[in-house]
């Protein structure tokens, strides 16, 4: 009898610890971080600048197809963003579709993917100001887009003051 | 003919040399998506990240939080970048090298972010030279997908008889007035996700998830000093005593 009383003890014991230990794991769970080993993301470009040179009004010059390729050592897929800073200048045009002293820069790409652009030389991808607009969407490993830009030049010019933007590509992991 | 030919080398030879180097920013980064579950308020966590600079020259990069041009599917914009710490926020790398930065994510004690999705983009950049004419820049990112724990609990300060009311209001679609009982603890549905979490009058949370002003409120538990004592231990400690009452019995039997 006494042996009983000993075990039916010792069970609720268990029984007592068993859900504080549960209610301390709960209060305590970790944040996990999981990244990808080796989802190394990297790319190149083998063009720096371009200079469109003296242009006329409601004119579309640009820099040739195929003008600069994007050299991709990424280890994953990646996506490709282009966007730039609108312009500057001692008087700076207004960033936008060509009206009067205002001006835009649009872009095509190889490998532009479901929702980048449709092809080499199409300049269908406006350069947005002050956000991104996908150029190449899942880039395979291996892989080097070519891409180019047009410029949609001003319908009328009060001034002919030098305009200059920065174009900035950003790859992502895909 | 000879001197025409000699004349054409030359010049052949003298424009690559005079072209310029025009490879620009080649550098990558690791790992660049990174998962971050379960943060919760009071929590950390900490992420390495090695920059590569693949240039044959030293090279100083920037970097810093930015909002993201897309979002993973079920996520939003993570809004809490000042939760995120980057250290440094400048590297200077030599030709060929790698450095390694470390970000930190810090969700607050007091942050009302539970159960959400977000992602947020940590953006690396060669700084380039002063007076630079570089029309083209490269940027790379790594993202942080960060999914916050649902939190849902009670504090035991509210009088429980009174009548609570949320503090701030719900959005539009469930501009209904939701009450709650403080000794209620209603947890999220998964409906079709549209998360809020009211602070009540009298230090009293609830966790609410609501869609076209629905709520679901679930049984009621309660988080005082001693939850265990709470349930199934309780059930456990009758049982035991009832099981030495009937031995004792029939004991008293035989």
């Amino acid at each position: 009898m006494k042996k009983k009383v000993v075990s039916v003890l010792a069970v609720s014991l268990l029984l007592l610890v068993c859900p504080v230990s549960q209610v301390l794991a709960d209060t305590t769970a970790d944040v996990t971080v999981t990244a990808t080993p080796g989802s190394f993301v990297g790319i190149s470009c083998d063009q720096t600048s371009h200079d469109f040179g003296s242009i006329t009004a409601s004119s579309t010059p640009n820099t040739g197809t195929g003008w600069a390729t994007i050299t991709n050592s990424s280890s994953v897929l990646i996506d490709i963003t282009i966007g730039c800073n609108g312009w500057s200048g001692t008087t700076a045009w207004t960033y936008g579709a060509a009206g009067a002293d205002t001006a835009q820069l649009n872009t095509s790409a190889t490998n532009g993917g479901a929702t980048g652009s449709s092809g080499a030389g199409l300049y269908d991808v406006t350069i947005p100001s002050g956000s991104s607009a996908m150029l190449c969407d899942g880039v395979a490993i291996g892989t080097n887009p070519a891409w180019e830009m047009q410029l949609a030049a001003p319908t009328s010019f009060t001034h002919g003051y030098t305009q200059t933007t920065t174009v900035t590509l950003t790859a992502a992991a895909g | 003919m000879k001197l025409l030919l000699a004349v054409t080398v030359l010049g052949i030879a003298a424009g690559v040399l005079l072209t310029p180097a025009a490879a620009l920013a080649d550098f990558g980064i690791d790992p660049g998506k990174v998962f971050i579950d379960n943060l919760y308020p009071g929590a950390e966590a900490d992420v390495p990240i090695t920059i590569y600079n693949q240039n044959d020259y030293t090279t100083n990069f920037l970097i810093s939080t930015r909002n993201p041009d897309y979002t993973e599917n079920g996520y939003e914009p993570f809004p809490h970048t000042d939760w995120i710490s980057i250290i440094p926020e400048q590297v200077t790398i030599d030709a060929n090298q790698t450095a390694d930065v470390l970000i930190v994510i810090i969700m607050p004690e007091d942050a009302q972010y539970s159960g959400k999705k977000a992602e947020g983009w940590i953006s690396f950049k060669e700084q380039g030279e002063p007076g630079s004419s570089e029309m083209i820049q490269i940027e790379i990112v790594s993202r942080l997908l960060i999914s916050t724990r649902v939190e849902a609990e009670i504090k035991p300060t509210v009088p429980s008889t009174s009548t609570i009311e949320p503090a701030e209001e719900i959005e539009p679609a469930q501009s209904e007035v939701i009450t709650g009982q403080p000794t209620q603890k209603t947890e999220p549905t998964k409906l079709k996700d549209v998360p809020v979490q009211p602070t009540l009058e009298g230090g009293a949370e609830v966790g609410i998830t609501a869609e076209l002003g629905e709520t679901e409120t679930v049984s009621p538990e309660v988080e005082p000093g001693f939850p265990w004592l709470v349930g199934g231990p309780v059930l456990g400690l009758i049982t035991v005593i009832g099981i030495i009452f009937i031995l004792r019995w029939a004991r008293q039997r035989t």
